[in-house]
């Protein structure tokens, strides 16, 4: 078609140049001169030039034309936007930190939520959700069900994965033999389990693709291999297809047992979560409603309400997903949504400044004869260009964070990260954040810029994009965004280091935490066992002392307790310690004494108070010697031997209001060990000599989650850690568009205003009058921004409060820092280009017009 | 640039410019005269309207052109009406004495 353009506008020019002619001669005939018949001739007939535009449209098929200006109209802004590189890398920028924080968040949330789940047709799925089922009631749900084909349960427990260089805690599930069946998930080795796995004398085994990967290097030879798991060994079976990592997704399943169904066991207690397959053909308000009648009968009371009255719920498989982390994806999306519209509205006032340095141009344009549309469309592919190249590096810097994401993250977080990764989807989604920015961004400047007035335009040179409340607005709004977001991150901070920096009760924060497992330890030899464990830390060179405990604060344990001759009991959190325990972390022993070595399983049944218990139960009186029913099975009491101070259960409670109290460990049936050290130093440093050592004890004794005390705080406050840090990193990134959009906006005020200033200079204003003239303008725009910004900061935090860590949303440390902080740089970006203002020299600026 | 107020329905235009082909090719110049007079000085085609419909009703193959000798000897662009365009006169012919009538009925003048 191109080849052919030549042609045939010859042709065309040819054939208008005969109709002028002609018009001419009769112009003549009819007694005009020569001159004024030619001229009329041309007004009669116009503007050639449009006309032949419009010819050339009916021609050759509109699609052909259409494709042949977009073409030229591709090369024009290639041209148009490698000449001004400034401002294009600056858009291009900022639309790349948009679009790329979106791709990049999408892409977790789709991992985690958004995508169905990699079974065979995830549609027909419903699940059963709350109460939980005995296997004889998941067999008699099977039976008087029609609606669902196959039912499947599984419980989730933890296992501790032993092997040569680490052992690590795995997520597992146990499952009925049906379960791999049910989802329709195929085995990437091996097999899955089949209808007898259960009744198997050889305790088997399915693990995960990603453990296969990680732990075994994806060699088809871990099948049949023995894994041990919680020091029993378990031969491997299969590995499940790629991707599959439970019927939830999170929290992710790595390992799966066939549940013993016959015999005791698993069948008799109520632990199996229920799913299940639908029949062809039923829906799932038909599964709800047969579940209805079921378990409203008698004989379903158990299950069909808990004892907390929850009732049996059908849900989808998507509905399940959406419970879970739809409500997250619904938060989350529209705030990395807000930094697109941020960059968009910072690429918006890039453009409009820049088409008010073209508007001559534009001018040309539109007096050569292009139509508006025609303005507006090859503007609008400028605007498309600068959005390819904005979603292409944004979907280069959604890859990049991807895979450097699970690094920065603590490591709690990080383990629920799953597998995410930029594919099909995630592209989808950027292409069309691409499109959308560009009709965000791009079609106000260009609908503004195809507004001239020609003539004025190309008569004078003062004629303007109108004025530009429009590119104030936008500055405000970027403003009060990155002031919102920065604002709510900087209520964050204060939450997170009001709640690092409170009293715990604690004298000591060099400890060492450590969990540990020793390998084939029976209960009757636990004090031996604590004793050897002791003694191998006590000689640990930069370990001060060692204490072993249930936890180191907060409690892992409630019990009941009850006074001699009251009749009720009240629920109390407690710990239960070893001697040396209060010593160790710190807290101050009050009365009485610490616990011994004697205090076992043959020595008195004692318990240790904390000043709140003792004032709770025994008000005025010394506690010591008291004594008291603890837990529901004791029969006999314990007595009291001492009062410690008071510790904080990580809320933001006080902990003078938390009761308190401590059983000795030697006296308990726990395993669940947890190895506290105090160190000379930094704490960390003893992580992986501690490790070994324990290892290479006589009873070798594994190791898992070893962290210091402090990060065990930092992980009880990690709401706050992420809020501040995803706030403060969102609003960074917005802050920094606004500030680019702010410049722009003083600049181009000093650009435009040059002669007036340099009038006025040349009239004997201070030059730092003229400064301050611009200068006042940036920052009462950045002023309104903030303004507005921390008001809608106030909304968001009260919306947050709970998550605040008693800080109050309107904290006017935070409010009054963060504004101060955006002030001060808006400042400073407003008196850059201001400072311009003041070197203007009233001889160049009047005769430059 | 402002288009004309002497607006022509959409839609007439082609037939008036099919309607003064019927007898004889013609260029562009000379069929905005034909329908003037045919009109009796009440219609001026606007050049503007003029071009883009005569490209407009060639790529719809009613008309065609070619290359000939005008009354002053110079080379010019001759547009002759196609069978189907005679086809396509009749047919507009026929629907514009059906929208007239009725609008004529309309204003009550029938």
């Amino acid at each position: 078609m191109l080849f052919r353009k030549d042609k045939l506008d010859a042709e065309m020019a040819e054939e208008m140049r005969l109709h002028l002619e002609l018009q001419a001669e009769r112009n003549r005939a009819a007694g005009m001169d020569a001159a004024e018949a030619r001229y009329a001739a041309q007004r009669q007939f116009g503007n050639v030039a449009s006309m032949q535009e419009r010819c050339r449209e009916q021609r050759a098929g509109r699609l052909g034309v259409w494709l042949e200006q977009l073409g030229r109209d591709l090369r024009q802004g290639v041209r148009q936007l490698a000449s001004t590189p400034g401002t294009t890398v600056l858009a291009v920028l900022s639309l790349a930190v948009g679009i790329g924080i979106n791709a990049t968040i999408f892409s977790v949330m789709d991992g985690a939520f958004l995508r169905p789940l990699p079974i065979h047709d995830p549609e027909t799925i419903v699940k059963f959700e709350r109460p939980r089922f005995t296997f004889q009631e998941l067999q008699q749900l099977q039976a008087e069900m029609n609606s669902v084909g196959g039912l499947a349960g599984s419980w989730r427990i933890n296992r501790l994965l032993q092997g040569q260089d680490r052992t690590e805690l795995v997520p597992a599930r146990v499952v009925t033999s049906n379960y791999f069946e049910v989802l329709g998930v195929a085995p990437a080795a091996g097999r899955l389990f089949g209808s007898r796995s259960a009744d198997l004398a050889e305790p088997i085994v399915v693990i995960s693709h990603a453990l296969w990967q990680r732990r075994f290097g994806g060699d088809p030879g871990v099948v049949g291999e023995t894994i041990v798991l919680n020091e029993r060994p378990a031969t491997v079976v299969g590995v499940a297809a790629k991707g599959f990592v439970g019927e939830d997704r999170l929290p992710t399943t790595e390992v799966w047992f066939p549940a013993q169904t016959s015999g005791g066991g698993a069948t008799t207690r109520r632990d199996f979560s229920v799913f299940g397959r639908m029949a062809p053909g039923v829906s799932a308000a038909q599964v709800r409603a047969e579940a209805g009648t079921i378990f409203t009968r008698p004989e379903w009371g158990a299950v069909g309400a808990n004892r907390f009255g929850e009732r049996v719920r059908v849900v989808t498989e998507r509905e399940s997903r959406m419970d879970h982390g739809g409500r997250l994806t619904y938060i989350t999306g529209p705030v990395v949504g807000l930094v697109l519209v941020v960059a968009c509205a910072n690429v918006s006032c890039l453009l409009l400044g820049r088409y008010e340095e073209r508007r001559r141009e534009i001018a040309v344009r539109l007096a050569l004869g292009a139509s508006r549309g025609r303005v507006m469309r090859y503007l609008l592919i400028e605007a498309a260009l600068l959005a390819a190249l904005g979603a292409a590096l944004g979907l280069v810097l959604a890859w990049w964070s991807l895979r450097i994401l699970p690094g920065i993250l603590p490591v709690t977080l990080a383990m629920f990260t799953p597998d995410v990764q930029v594919d099909l989807r995630v592209l989808g989604l950027t292409l069309s954040l691409a499109v959308a920015a560009t009709l965000a961004f791009g079609v106000m400047p260009a609908w503004r810029a195809s507004q001239l007035d020609v003539s004025a335009m190309l008569k004078s040179d003062v004629g303007h994009l109108g004025r530009t409340p429009s590119r104030n607005v936008l500055v405000i709004a970027q403003v009060a965004i990155a002031m919102t977001f920065l604002a709510v991150a900087a209520l964050f901070v204060r939450g997170f280091l009001t709640g690092a920096a409170r009293d715990l009760g604690l004298g000591e924060r060099n400890l060492l935490l450590a969990y540990a497992v020793p390998e084939g330890a029976t209960r009757r030899d636990f004090d031996t066992l604590l004793d050897e464990l002791r003694g191998a830390v006590a000689g640990l060179p930069g370990a001060q002392a060692t204490t072993v405990a249930n936890s180191v604060i907060g409690s892992r344990r409630t019990l009941s307790v009850r006074l001699p001759g009251a009749d009720k009991a009240e629920l109390v959190a407690c710990n239960q310690v070893d001697h040396g325990f209060f010593r160790v972390v710190g807290v101050p022993l009050t009365q009485g004494r610490d616990f011994t070595a004697q205090d076992n399983r043959a020595g008195g049944r004692v318990v240790i108070v904390s000043a709140a218990m003792a004032r709770r139960f025994w008000p005025g009186e010394s506690p010591v010697g008291q004594t008291v029913f603890i837990g529901r099975d004791e029969l006999l009491p314990r007595e009291v031997v001492g009062v410690v101070g008071d510790v904080s259960d990580l809320t933001e409670r006080d902990p003078a209001t938390l009761p308190f109290f401590y059983l000795p460990l030697r006296q308990e049936r726990t395993g669940d060990w947890l190895v506290i050290v105090r160190t000379q130093g930094d704490p960390g440093a003893l992580a992986a000599p501690l490790r070994d050592r324990l290892r290479r004890m006589e009873t070798p004794t594994a190791t898992f989650m070893i962290e210091t005390l402090n990060g065990q705080l930092r992980t009880a406050l990690m709401p706050q850690w992420i809020g501040a840090w995803f706030g403060g990193v969102l609003g960074g990134l917005a802050f920094l568009l606004a500030v680019s959009g702010l410049y722009g906006v003083v600049a181009y005020a000093v650009a435009r205003r040059t002669r007036e200033l340099g009038i006025r200079i040349a009239l004997g204003a201070e030059p730092r009058s003229a400064t301050r003239l611009v200068l006042r303008q940036g920052l009462m725009l950045a002023g309104i921004g903030v303004a507005c910004g921390l008001l809608l900061a106030v909304a968001v935090g009260a919306a947050l409060r709970s998550t605040l860590y008693g800080i109050s949303p309107a904290d006017p440390w935070a409010l009054a820092g963060a504004g101060l902080a955006v002030l001060t740089v808006a400042a400073l970006a407003s008196w850059l280009p201001a400072r311009r203002a003041a070197k203007v020299d009233p001889m160049v600026a009047l005769r430059a017009e | 640039m402002t288009q004309n107020k002497a607006d022509l329905l959409q839609g007439t235009l082609d037939l008036l410019i099919l309607k003064s082909l019927q007898n004889e090719p013609m260029h562009g110049f000379g069929i905005s005269l034909r329908i003037q007079q045919m009109s009796k000085e009440m219609l001026t085609v606007e050049q503007g309207s003029l071009y883009p419909a005569l490209y407009r009703l060639e790529d719809q193959g009613w008309i065609k052109s070619e290359w000939g000798v005008s009354e002053n000897n110079r080379k010019a662009k001759f547009y002759t009406l196609t069978a189907s365009g005679r086809k396509q006169l009749t047919v507009e012919e026929q629907s514009w004495a059906k929208l007239s009538t009725a609008i004529n009925f309309v204003l009550g003048n029938a």
